[in-house]
């Protein structure tokens, strides 16, 4: 394989990789809650910045930081859940009112983090050696990148399929009302997935904060990418919302090598719209049964 | 008859008292403050531009307060925060005309430029913007732009590529204008090997420069905004692209203080250019104001600041024995040969100014200005 074409296809995994992290917990909340919680950029933006102010402003160790940045996501995430889905539950908002509130939410906090750390661009340096791979280089933010996705992906799996919480959360997908005659929780659930979301978009804006810099609207700009790798895939499965933004990502980088690069994001949602056309429910979704 | 008497007296002293009311007002608005609205991306990911934009401006208005202000009155700036938003821009823009009743506007960036200027044409509102492109201010009365041609810019820096005997040349910039116009002039040179884009906001250009790398070129112009030039900069080290970089608009963009510090390795032999403003002139004027601005710790983007410094003086100036905006775009457009702390300025008759530029190159850890 030439080096530029094997450059071409590891460009358009790290960028995959990128929007597959974004889409996983973007994905497990509207599978178990139903709605697009737009927010969860912001959330990501939160680890980012977090991770920016432990390892860069207060010095701290670099995986202690990590795992703060993660752990101050999962508080955004969870507090969001807390203190503006759940109200709004309470009063049986449609998904569109909490699509609204999550858009306003994602406002929100984008104000916070621009007034807390300020409008410029900023980086989290780190030893970063470049690795070459088949005549294409790579570097090791992006090989953990990559890695990560992949062990996340596997681990989610794990939960959905073999322990009670995932049963329990794939029953409150499928059935809340059916799910609380059985004894289980939905807010409970709700929480857990929450949680775990805001976990993934944790981990996802440590790992791009280093990749990319930070900058206030890093979040916005991942979830719509992250948003249409979900829909590709299948917007209510997480390993369908994994494989559409690897998709999306090799699509848009060897789309721009024929294409004038300036399609980029043209290409990307071309895409969107033909399989909002053909094939809605997503690459690895299931059709609704009709009544 | 006394009840007659009675009521035209009153009559009396209600004209009376209405005429002096009117006068009071009239000497009321004398005495009130001229204000410029500036429209500034004071958020987003070009609040760059808007940072040293704002230095210039409050120290042009403290000057201009300190020499007596315009036609005796004081001079007060309203910002507007754009976030980089065209429709931000826009609005903004029609606040500050329709409720906040400026009497001039003023902008940084392309995109902004092009959203406020048919706001401010239609509304009949002098307004200056500082962009490298010349098409929003043509064919129009209110509109000006003050800023150096991107064409002329990447002109100078194609002629020093070929005199550097690169053979190979890439041009990369953000989907605008002004980098539509710098492929114009690098290409009244000589042919761009490869010409590539990226839609503002993105952070991903490896395919990018893999296009670059794939065609050969030794050498590559950055027409990309100054918080886009970190990304850039880390994505043509992780490739490894043995590149010269030839930077248009140094000192705002690629070149700027903070881009150079974190990239001297990349920027080896490279060269700029930007508005022909010579830090290091010992001209008594420019020192002052260089020491002013930098006494405060505000900001190190000198040249920046020097040019909205400029154009709020011109308005300024501008407005000097007016009493309509009509006549203000006339002073503007017939400002000829103005000594600016950013050089000579003049519009000549014309929307668009003529300001020199000239050729930087970075000596390791400094830009030098090499030729004008």
């Amino acid at each position: 394989m030439s080096s530029i074409a094997a450059q071409l296809i590891l460009n358009g995994i790290i960028a995959g990789a990128i929007y597959a992290l974004v889409a996983s917990g973007f994905s497990l909340i509207y599978s178990i809650g139903k709605f697009m919680h737009f927010a969860h950029g912001a959330v990501l933006a939160v680890g980012a910045y977090m991770m920016y102010t432990f390892a860069v402003v207060l010095h701290w160790n670099f995986y202690l930081s990590i795992i703060l940045a993660v752990l101050a996501s999962m508080c955004a995430g969870q507090l969001m859940n807390l203190t503006v889905y759940r109200p709004l539950r309470k009063r049986k908002a449609s998904s569109a009112v909490l699509l609204i509130a999550s858009i306003s939410a994602m406002t929100f906090v984008n104000a916070l983090i621009l007034l807390a750390w300020g409008a410029d661009v900023k980086s989290i340096p780190v030893t970063n050696p470049v690795f070459e791979v088949l005549g294409a280089r790579i570097t090791l933010v992006q090989v953990c990148i990559i890695g990560v996705s992949m062990i996340l992906l596997a681990c989610l799996w794990f939960l959905m399929k073999r322990t009670t919480l995932g049963k329990a959360m794939r029953a409150v997908a499928d059935n809340k009302e059916v799910a609380q005659t059985v004894g289980i929780n939905p807010e409970w659930i709700y929480s857990q997935t929450f949680l775990i979301g805001s976990f993934l978009a944790g981990v996802a804006g440590v790992l791009i904060g280093i990749e990319q810099n930070l900058y206030p609207q890093m979040g916005v700009q991942l979830a719509i990418k992250g948003f249409t790798g979900a829909i590709i895939g299948s917007l209510s499965s997480v390993p369908g919302s994994v494989l559409g933004s690897f998709i999306l990502g090799l699509v848009e980088n060897i789309g721009i090598w024929y294409l004038p690069s300036g399609y980029k994001d043209a290409i990307a949602f071309v895409l969107l719209f033909i399989f909002l056309l053909f094939k809605p429910s997503g690459l690895l979704g299931v059709k609704a049964r009709e009544a | 008859m006394k009840k007659t008497l009675v009521l035209l007296s009153l009559l009396l002293l209600l004209v009376a008292c209405s005429g002096q009311q009117q006068s009071a007002q009239s000497v009321q608005q004398s005495k009130e403050p001229y204000q410029f609205g500036a429209v500034l991306p004071l958020t987003g990911t070009n609040s760059f531009y808007a940072e040293f934009a704002k230095y210039g401006i409050e120290l042009a208005v403290e000057d201009v307060n300190k020499a007596g202000g315009i036609n005796g009155r004081q001079l007060q700036i309203i910002y507007e925060d754009s976030g980089g938003d065209k429709a931000k821009a826009t609005s903004a823009a029609q606040k500050l005309i329709d409720v906040d009743d400026v009497d001039a506007l003023l902008t940084v960036t392309t995109p902004m430029g092009g959203a406020i200027a048919p706001v401010a044409e239609a509304s009949k509102m002098p307004f200056i913007y500082e962009s490298a492109t010349n098409s929003f201010a043509v064919n129009k009365t209110y509109v000006f732009k003050d800023y150096p041609d991107a064409t002329e810019m990447c002109s100078l820096l194609m002629k020093q590529v070929k005199k550097d005997g690169h053979e190979k040349v890439a041009l990369i910039g953000t989907n605008a204008e002004f980098t539509l116009l710098c492929k114009q002039g690098a290409q009244s040179v000589a042919p761009l090997t490869s010409f590539e884009t990226y839609t503002g906001g993105e952070t991903d250009y490896r395919t990018q420069f893999v296009k670059i790398q794939n065609s050969g070129s030794t050498a590559i112009l950055l027409s990309i905004f100054a918080g886009d030039c970190p990304h850039a900069y880390k994505q043509i080290r992780e490739l490894g692209l043995n590149v010269t970089i030839y930077a248009p608009f140094q000192g705002l963009a690629c070149g700027s203080g903070d881009n150079t510090k974190a990239n001297p390795d990349l920027l080896k032999g490279a060269y700029g250019a930007d508005v022909a403003v010579n830090e290091e002139s010992t001209d008594p004027a420019f020192v002052d104001f260089k020491t002013r601005l930098v006494a405060r710790g505000w900001t190190t983007q000198i040249t920046g600041s020097a040019v909205t410094y400029d154009s709020i003086r011109e308005l300024a100036k501008a407005y000097e024995g007016c009493d309509n905006k009509l006549c203000v775009t006339d002073h503007l457009r017939n400002l000829n040969d103005y000594q600016g702390v950013s050089g000579t300025i003049g519009y000549h008759g014309d929307q668009i100014v003529e300001r020199a530029v000239n050729l930087r190159k970075f000596d390791g850890s400094k830009w030098v200005v090499v030729q004008s």
